[in-house]
């Protein structure tokens, strides 16, 4: 016998030394953690002598420490109750620690009387958290034998918890032993648990990142205000997700938890209500309002039942439930009239919505009735996969819908992509239409020099010229701009080439006369122009209506000048007279050069045209498209060539 | 002392209890679990009876059972080698195991000379494994006494990392105990790992979703090759991460074979996809350094990495390193200088794109620095997956940059799509600002004509359309009615509309023929295409007279009124066209159709053709345009009818 204790007592003492020497026993090398499964005493209500380790409680009853009190005798019991038990420690063992199991709900822990921890707080300033595994160091100092230590546990149980939840122990797994290994073994707790929120994460990043995109859409685009209806929708999502993951890694007070999760869940239903509407523009109708006021009722709800008007988080569950039902109509009814309607967005959201309110619906209704007792299950438990983390089916509706919103972006980028790519190659066609009416090659003029440029602001411009050789010799130079830019300025343009290219008459009154007669009525705006008439011989006459004045080398060469076409039914114009000597040179500038703008907001203006007016056209249209175009800009100049008139002579 | 004895055997015997009454005890109650953890005996070489229990091992060195044999006396060691200790199991315990920690590179466990589990391939086929956390073993059942079993492990350490990574344990944490107790620790200690490895996991699922929209994206538009390459590249890159969570956190994996998959096909076919999204994003040139880095990627990187280390071993890890960041170089510089050019260009995309890729680019090749150093030896603190934090999970410097690119490519998406619709909505505008032009040019409220009544359709195909008519009544209470269609759609068709209605403002004759003479010089050379039109001129007392240029005969009451046709305008500079004369009766209705309305093909592809469109003649010109519309507009649209009014002639007579 003596033997046999020394060999124990050996063995003991060998298991201190931190290597062993190839040998390991499972008999007596075992790592320094007890379980505390097994047999708590307990006992229901409050007293501080039961801290005490001299305390006798043999009388107590028994209970598992792996079920809650509620199971074992206790059913509905709130409020404060005590679980003692011992603890044997080894002679020379310092550095120990309880690892306990969650304990719902807030509990205080002695160890030989002394209080050495405690979980959220206790009654009069109690707090309700989500229980959740603890550890604590027990702080028992050197003992020179075994000696035994004994733990009590405060727990106090939340009522409103204690209708379908026991207090107490929940699932047990507790442990005791060195500070070490307990700590390890709650880091792979605390880890296990976080990955069974891996879902939760995950979701909470995705839904984050939608919705910085979903804001940054907006921003861009004000006018689609789906888009911010979106990005709240989802980033409300993403606390909610956020929240789930904050539940496992922090002891979140509950009804700060629960009012925040409350008032984010509003919003989120609020902004997917708005949302909804906003894109498949639905009408205000009475259902929609009624789904408004639905979403409202939720936090409302949750309120009353915080301030204790109504007793029961079942009610409130079932309310909820009725709640989400009307909201589900609302968006059914809509969806599925706009899918009916060809809407490719409603049809590209139904399945998803669809499936997601009525998970959600369906959810809220079994949530309901688990909390009032009715049935032992509730939707969420039901996980889509398990590796790497296990993901519950519900979430599966958050991707889903995600992924519709996707397909809508895509869908309308793509419908934008084409709607563009098509009316560009209308442009560029209507460019090279207008290309033909004001051709870049002059035609033969002989005895003159014709240089001509057209750079419109956009695809097609609203300045026009006609260059139009007599058989006398005599050349007919009508130039102008129609009021405004673009596609209409452009049509205008064509009308107007329409009606000169076949004009007999060559008289610049009658020219503009007849031209204010096409235009009257015909177009909105009006039409800026100027026709001359310069003879074989040099002798020219002018006739304005509204144009800038041409230059003649370099020097503004005034014309009377009357209204500009298409303001009158009956315009009349004046003609002014001048003469082109050989190697003279006119030229004709739109406003478009004069009325170019840099980019401190100067005007290239009257001066500077008029300095550069003796260059070449090409010249003159450079400078002003380089100093800032803002307008089509035309040019175009007439040189009498000197030779031409010695043979007319 | 016999008392104490008495005590302890009866604390003993209570622990067989399943349930344990209120007092838990730390000396005798405690968890069927011990570590494995101190000195094991150590051998090189092999030989089968090292697995015998009887085997005398007292000669043997001990190492530390937490650290690779390089570091204690054995450095680059590899081929075979045995460790050799002893485990003692109590009497009852009917099911226990093993638990040992990751090893390098292959082993078999014995158990008193049974051979209990393998990790890996051992030779004579010996193949290197890596990864898993399931080396868990059971023992074989134990009698009704305590008993002693010798375990021996037979290591088998791979050629191709021996240089520079030890042979045998990598850690600690070995455990043996009761095969549940084991079971569980294992799990917590997978859960742990896989927890650990969030980020790649949410990484790969960020990959995936982006890779898949823009997979999605090139389908619809095929001529966008920069969203075929980006999903390519990025699908790929979301494998990668899947693949590292599956590597470490699964079971034991094959390296030769996981590295020729994934450095070997999957990151080489990776960067090729990444260089042909840049490729087509910024417009890049082929350039000869484009081809090098091409060449470096494609044909050089599988012969250094998986070829040459792998299954040559010609070189350690850390030269096989080194080669690979440099084969990186012209790719990242070829990247980079584009990227640049594209910025000064002020290419919105390269802006966009330029921190991030300057960041991953720069995080790349630090840390292919630091795993050269560390296996070098230079240093020990940076290794594999240089952590930015621990916290809730490690996130490595790579993983943040490459988060920080998908964003940026998110980025360059929603500035496309705000580009796209910004341009979609302004030339819309534009169009609409035509259309109302348009309707000022081709009025559908017609000018009054006494003496007849005419309604007039014009529904063009497209915003603006080739269609058009004036209805121009005379002093003389006569009216000249011209139709016409410009050939082609669209806007252009439209500029030529304007520029005929121009010009017939400016026509001075009524006379059709003259009319259609007078629009063919001012059309020839002017256009591109032909005019087809018609010109009629119907006097007070009815007397119609009509020229055609290629345009469909019109219905009188019904019936077509046939006649010669000339050739459409715009292709002959002197056209001549015939007149045919007829006589309008008092309430005669003269039809006039283009030909969208013969034209018009419903989903079947029929036509419309010639004998419905003579058949409802007689309608309303908006039932007429309604019909054909209905049936299937493919052009534009455009119906007149004339119907000479009984009263006015009354009135003239």
């Amino acid at each position: 016998m003596k033997k046999t204790i020394l060999l124990i007592l050996f063995l003991l003492l060998s298991d201190i030394g931190g290597l062993h020497a190839q040998t390991f026993s499972l008999i007596t090398g075992r790592q320094p953690v007890a379980s505390l499964d097994g047999l708590w005493r307990f006992h229901g209500g409050d007293d501080p002598a039961w801290a005490d380790p001299n305390f006798d409680d043999s009388q107590w009853p028994l209970l598992r420490s792996d079920k809650d009190w509620a199971q074992q005798g206790y059913k509905g019991y709130s409020g404060f109750a005590w679980y003692r038990f011992r603890v044997l420690i080894a002679s020379g063992s310092d550095h120990l620690s309880l690892l306990l199991p969650p304990i719902a709900t807030s509990y205080q822990v002695y160890v030989d009387g002394k209080l050495i921890g405690s979980f959220s707080q206790m009654p009069p300033h109690e707090l309700v958290r989500m229980p959740m595994p603890a550890v604590y160091p027990m702080d028992i100092g050197k003992a020179a034998g075994p000696k035994e230590a004994t733990v009590a546990l405060r727990v106090w149980h939340w009522s409103g918890w204690a209708a379908f939840d026991g207090g107490g122990t929940q699932t047990g797994s507790g442990l005791v032993g060195a500070t070490s290994l307990i700590e390890v073994q709650l880091q792979h707790l605390n880890d296990a648990r976080l990955l069974s929120n891996g879902a939760s994460y995950s979701l909470a990043i995705l839904t984050g990142t939608a919705a910085m995109m979903a804001l940054l859409l907006f921003v861009v685009r004000r006018k689609e205000t789906e888009y911010l209806w979106f990005a709240i929708y989802e980033f409300s999502l993403a606390i909610l997700f956020t929240l789930n993951v904050y539940d496992d890694t922090h002891a979140v007070p509950l009804f700060r938890r629960d009012m925040a999760e409350t008032f984010v869940s509003f919003i989120a239903q609020l902004s997917l209500v708005f949302f909804l509407q906003r894109l498949l523009r639905g009408r205000r109708s009475v259902l929609f309002y009624m789904a408004i006021a639905a979403v409202a009722a939720y936090p409302i709800s949750y309120l009353v039942l915080m301030l204790g008007l109504i007793g029961n988080v079942g009610e409130v569950g079932v309310g909820n439930a009725v709640f989400s039902l009307v909201v589900f109509a609302w968006a059914c009814n809509l969806l599925v009239r706009r899918a009916k309607d060809d809407l490719p967005d409603a049809r590209l959201l139904l399945a998803p919505v669809l499936i997601s309110m009525g998970l959600g619906s369906a959810s809220d209704v079994l949530w309901g009735a688990f909390q009032l007792g009715w049935t032992k299950i509730y939707y969420g438990q039901y996980n889509l996969f398990n590796y790497p983390f296990p993901f519950p089916v519900d979430y599966l509706v958050a991707v889903l819908f995600l992924i519709a919103m996707l397909a809508i972006l895509g869908n309308r980028f793509m419908r934008s992509r084409r709607e563009e790519q098509r009316l560009t190659g209308e442009f560029a066609a209507a460019r090279s239409m207008q290309s033909l009416l004001i051709p870049a090659t002059v035609p033969n003029t002989p005895g003159f020099t014709v240089e001509s440029v057209y750079l419109p602001a956009q695809e097609v411009g609203g300045d026009f010229f006609q260059i139009l050789p007599g058989d006398d010799g005599s050349l007919l130079i009508v130039v102008g701009d129609v009021s405004g830019k673009g596609l209409k300025a452009a049509m205008t343009v064509s009308t107007i080439v329409g009606a000169l290219r076949n004009e007999k008459e060559r008289q610049p009154t009658r020219v503009l006369s007849n031209l204010n007669c096409v235009l009257h009525g015909q177009v909105s705006g009006f039409v800026i122009c100027m026709a001359a008439l310069i003879e074989a011989d040099g002798a020219m006459t002018l006739a304005n209506a509204g144009n800038l004045a041409p230059y003649r080398n370099g020097k503004e060469l005034a014309a009377n000048s009357g209204l500009p076409l298409g303001f009158l039914a009956e315009g009349t114009y004046s003609e002014t007279h001048s003469q082109l000597a050989p190697g003279d040179r006119l030229t004709f500038v739109s406003d478009g050069v004069v009325e170019a703008t840099n980019e401190k907001r100067e005007l290239f203006g009257f001066e500077r045209t008029e300095a550069i007016s003796t260059q070449p056209a090409s010249a003159i249209a450079s400078a002003a498209k380089s100093f800032g175009q803002k307008d089509d800009i035309s040019v175009l100049s007439v040189t009498r060539t000197a030779n031409m008139r010695a043979d007319t002579a | 002392m016999k008392k104490t004895s008495l005590f302890l055997l009866l604390l003993i015997l209570c622990t067989s209890y399943r349930l344990r009454a209120q007092s838990f005890s730390l000396i005798t109650g405690r968890e069927p679990v011990a570590s494995l953890d101190g000195l094991w005996r150590f051998h090189v070489g092999d030989n089968a009876t090292w697995a015998n229990p009887s085997f005398d091992d007292s000669q043997w060195p001990l190492l530390r059972s937490d650290e690779s044999w390089s570091e204690q006396g054995y450095p680059g060691y590899s081929g075979m080698a045995w460790y050799r200790f002893t485990v003692t199991v109590p009497a009852g315990m009917d099911s226990v195991s093993l638990m040992l920690p990751q090893f390098r590179t292959s082993y078999q466990v014995y158990a008193n000379g049974v051979l209990i589990g393998t990790y890996g391939k051992m030779p004579p086929h010996g193949v290197a494994y890596s990864g898993g956390d399931d080396s868990v073993y059971a023992l074989p059942r134990a009698t009704g006494t305590d008993q002693t079993i010798e375990i021996a492990i037979r290591v088998w350490q791979w050629k191709g990392w021996a240089k520079y990574r030890g042979g045998g344990p990598m850690t600690g944490g070995g455990l043996i105990g009761q095969s549940k107790m084991v079971a569980d620790r294992s799990t917590s200690l997978v859960h742990s790992n896989l927890w650990n490895h969030s980020s790649p996991m949410i990484l790969a699922l960020l990959q995936t979703l982006a890779g898949i929209t823009a997979l999605a994206l090139f389908l619809l538009r095929r001529s966008e090759r920069e969203y075929l390459w980006f999903s390519v590249f990025i699908l790929l890159a979301g494998a990668g991460n899947a693949w590292l969570v599956v590597y470490e956190t699964s079971h034991a994996w094959n390296v030769v074979l996981s590295n020729d998959l994934n450095d070997g096909v999957r990151a080489v076919c990776a960067s090729l996809a990444e260089m042909l999204f840049y490729l087509y994003l910024l417009k890049g040139k082929r350039t000869l350094l484009y081809w090098s880095g091409v060449i470096c990627l494609f044909i050089l990187m599988p012969i250094v990495g998986p070829f040459f280390w792998g299954h040559l071993h010609l070189w350690s890890a850390p030269a096989r390193n080194s080669f690979q960041a440099v084969l990186r170089l012209p790719m990242y510089a070829w990247i980079l200088i584009l990227l640049l050019t594209r910025v000064r260009q002020n290419l919105p995309d390269a802006r966009l794109l330029l921190a991030p890729v300057l960041l991953q680019e720069t995080v790349t090749l630090f840390q292919y620095a630091a795993v050269v150093t560390l296996d070098l030896g230079w240093q020990h603190k940076l290794g594999y997956n240089i952590p930015m934090t621990n916290r809730p999970f490690a996130i490595t410097m790579q993983q943040a940059a490459d988060a920080l690119f998908l964003l940026a490519v998110l980025a360059i998406l929603i500035y496309r799509f705000t580009r796209t619709r910004r341009e979609e909505e302004r030339y819309a505008s534009e169009m609409e600002a035509g259309r109302n032009m348009q309707s000022l040019l081709v009025p559908t409220i017609a000018p009054s004509t006494p003496g007849f009544r005419t309604e007039s359709v014009y529904f063009p195909a497209s915003e603006v359309g080739g269609d058009f008519f004036q209805v121009v009544p005379g002093d003389n209470g006569s009216l000249l009615i011209v139709v016409g269609d410009v050939s082609g759609k669209g806007l252009k068709a439209a500029m030529t509309v304007s520029a005929i209605v121009g010009a017939l403002r400016g026509c001075v004759t009524r006379k059709p023929s003259d009319v259609l003479r007078y629009l063919n010089r001012v059309l020839c050379g002017q256009i591109s295409g032909f005019v087809t039109c018609s010109a009629a001129l119907i006097t007070a007392e009815g007397a119609m007279t009509i020229a055609n240029a290629g345009n469909p005969a019109p219905y009188l009451n019904g019936t077509e009124v046939a006649g010669a046709s000339g050739l459409p305008l715009g292709i002959l500079a002197e056209g001549g066209y015939e007149e045919r004369c007829f006589e309008l009766e008092d309430g005669d209705r003269l039809t006039f159709v283009s030909d969208g309305v013969v034209e018009a093909t419903n989903e079947k592809k029929e036509l419309f053709g010639f004998e419905r469109t003579q058949a409802i003649s007689h309608r309303p010109a908006q039932d007429i345009a309604a019909t054909a519309q209905a049936f299937g507009q493919v052009d534009d649209i455009c119906v007149l009818a004339v119907t000479r009014l009984a009263t006015k002639k009354v009135a003239i007579a």
